[in-house]
């Protein structure tokens, strides 16, 4: 839609913020422990529903099955439920054409091999409550890997080493943020220059924001940045004198 | 025995915060087109507003309102602008509790997140008081060669008439990261909010005229399909010719690429 907007705006100035597949790089030599309660709450933050919600968590071979545990655990302390109830995390999803949609995404991944390790079906259908779900051994064909599911499904996968889970998290048609624990000082630099993203969060889910940062994506996920001076650049054009 | 009739107040915490009207050029207009935008609560179900559609004339007036406060607006100093906006931070802070109860209901978020973004959007509204007092140019070294001598620099102007629309899952917030810079620099908005969970949107535009933003610089309303003079679409070509050259920038937010969009 956005982008057929722009498609159609012919001369005007326009900005998109879209959204994506945000990916999460677990690094080895990093805390284990509370980098899975940040991605936990990242993964289903508002039932998923944000562009930078958690939704690819790559993982270095070595340190896959210690935090693949962790982040179950994670999953398993969260509630679902009623918005009301300050326990709750995971909300209703905003429609029931949503709602199905999510369900069938995870179908489709469940029918081709993945597997389930948190959640995986609704709690609460009729209010449109969907289990906080985590999902390994999947394919990047999958709408649940290449797709944005806006919705508390996320992936967790091994990968071989640093330089490959930055691969994997390029190979998408999306790039609005990303997240990367490491505290390798060449990784991070790494992350920075290699990352097609419009944002790379060090030892932070991709979630993270403040109001005050440029904020916005390359690829499908959008064009010109938000975050209030960069805004207030997009609503203005310098006009020069010269005497 | 005392009835409870007696009260003003609206029993919906989210009545007390707007009209379900829209809101154009200064004017909650109830009618429209005919049809209504229902808006429920996303985890009970029941109906909280009935917005009307607006007609595709009143989106017409939305825009010419616009664009006619351009000059009211940009009369305004960079420090009046910076006034209002802090007045409607301070708005938004007194009502953070029936604004977070609102994202609750019509957007389904969990309250402690809904809290969170109301905190965010006093954040996001200060910014842009502040920024807009730093809001300038840069001067631009000329002086050698043909530049001998001469002085330039850049002074930054508003583009005009800004076309907003906005998703459903930050309704206050991401309403506020067009609105706010907006007003930074003196931009008129013209904001179509998510159908599923406009009335955040609604309830800024009280705020904004509480605080006295300039009448026709800020309207907000929903239409159905199609409500393409937001983007000088689906109109005749005379007047898509029009709003091109009247509106001067779109920012569009939104995460359902999937689903048809009412814009």
């Amino acid at each position: 839609m956005g982008w057929h907007l722009k498609a159609i705006c012919g001369k005007k100035k326009v900005a998109l913020e879209l959204g994506g597949n945000a990916a999460v790089i677990i690094d080895k030599g990093t805390d284990l422990a509370a980098a899975a309660k940040s991605v936990a709450m990242g993964a289903n933050l508002y039932a998923g529903q944000t562009c930078i919600s958690t939704q690819r968590i790559f993982v270095v071979n070595q340190e896959f099955e210690k935090f693949r545990d962790l982040l179950v655990k994670e999953y398993k302390a969260l509630k679902a439920g009623n918005p009301a109830d300050a326990a709750v995390s995971v909300g209703p999803i905003i429609d029931k054409g949503h709602f199905e949609r999510i369900g069938s995404w995870l179908q489709e991944a469940v029918k081709g091999g993945a597997k389930l390790l948190a959640g995986g079906k609704a709690v609460d259908a009729k209010r449109n409550v969907f289990a906080a779900t985590l999902l390994t051994g999947t394919k990047h064909s999958m709408k649940v890997d290449c797709a944005e599911v806006f919705g508390p499904i996320a992936i967790v996968e091994p990968v071989k080493d640093f330089a490959a889970a930055i691969a994997r998290v390029n190979d998408s048609n999306y790039g609005l943020q990303a997240g990367v624990y490491t505290n390798n000082f060449q990784h991070v630099k790494m992350a920075h220059e290699e990352l097609e993203v419009g944002g790379v969060m060090i030892n932070s889910i991709p979630g993270f924001r403040i109001d005050s940062m440029p904020y916005g994506g390359i690829k499908d996920s959008g064009l010109g940045r938000e975050g209030l001076k960069y805004a207030m650049e997009e609503m203005s054009e310098p006009r020069l004198i010269v005497y | 025995m005392p009835k409870a009739t007696k009260s003003r107040k609206p029993a919906n915490a989210a009545n007390a915060l707007f009209t379900p009207a829209n809101y154009i050029n200064g004017a909650w207009k109830k009618k429209g087109d005919g049809s209504f935008n229902t808006v429920v609560d996303k985890y009970l179900g029941k109906e909280l507003a009935q917005i009307p559609h607006a007609t595709a004339a009143q989106m017409e007036e939305a825009i010419a309102a616009a664009y006619a406060s351009r000059a009211v607006v940009q009369k305004l100093s960079a420090g009046e602008r910076s006034d209002k906006l802090e007045a409607l931070a301070k708005l938004i802070e007194n009502r953070a509790d029936k604004l977070a109860m609102l994202i609750v209901q019509e957007g389904g978020k969990p309250i402690g997140y809904a809290k969170g973004e109301i905190a965010r959007c006093v954040t996001t509204v200060r910014t842009a008081a502040a920024e807009a007092l730093r809001f300038s140019g840069e001067i631009t070294p000329i002086d050698f060669g043909a530049g001998a001598g001469k002085t330039a620099f850049t002074k930054r102007f508003p583009i005009g008439v800004i076309g907003a629309i906005t998703p459903f899952n930050f309704p206050l917030n991401l309403v506020l990261h067009k609105v706010a810079p907006a007003m930074a620099v003196g931009c008129p908005v013209v904001l179509k909010p998510a159908p599923q969970a406009p009335l955040s949107a609604f309830a800024l535009a009280a705020m904004m005229e509480e605080i006295g933003w300039p009448k026709g610089a800020f309207s907000v309303l929903l239409c159905a399909k199609p409500c393409g003079g937001i983007v000088g679409e689906g109109r005749a070509h005379r007047d898509a010719q029009l709003h091109r050259k009247r509106q001067s920038g779109l920012a569009f937010e939104s995460d359902l690429r999937q689903e048809k969009s009412s814009a």
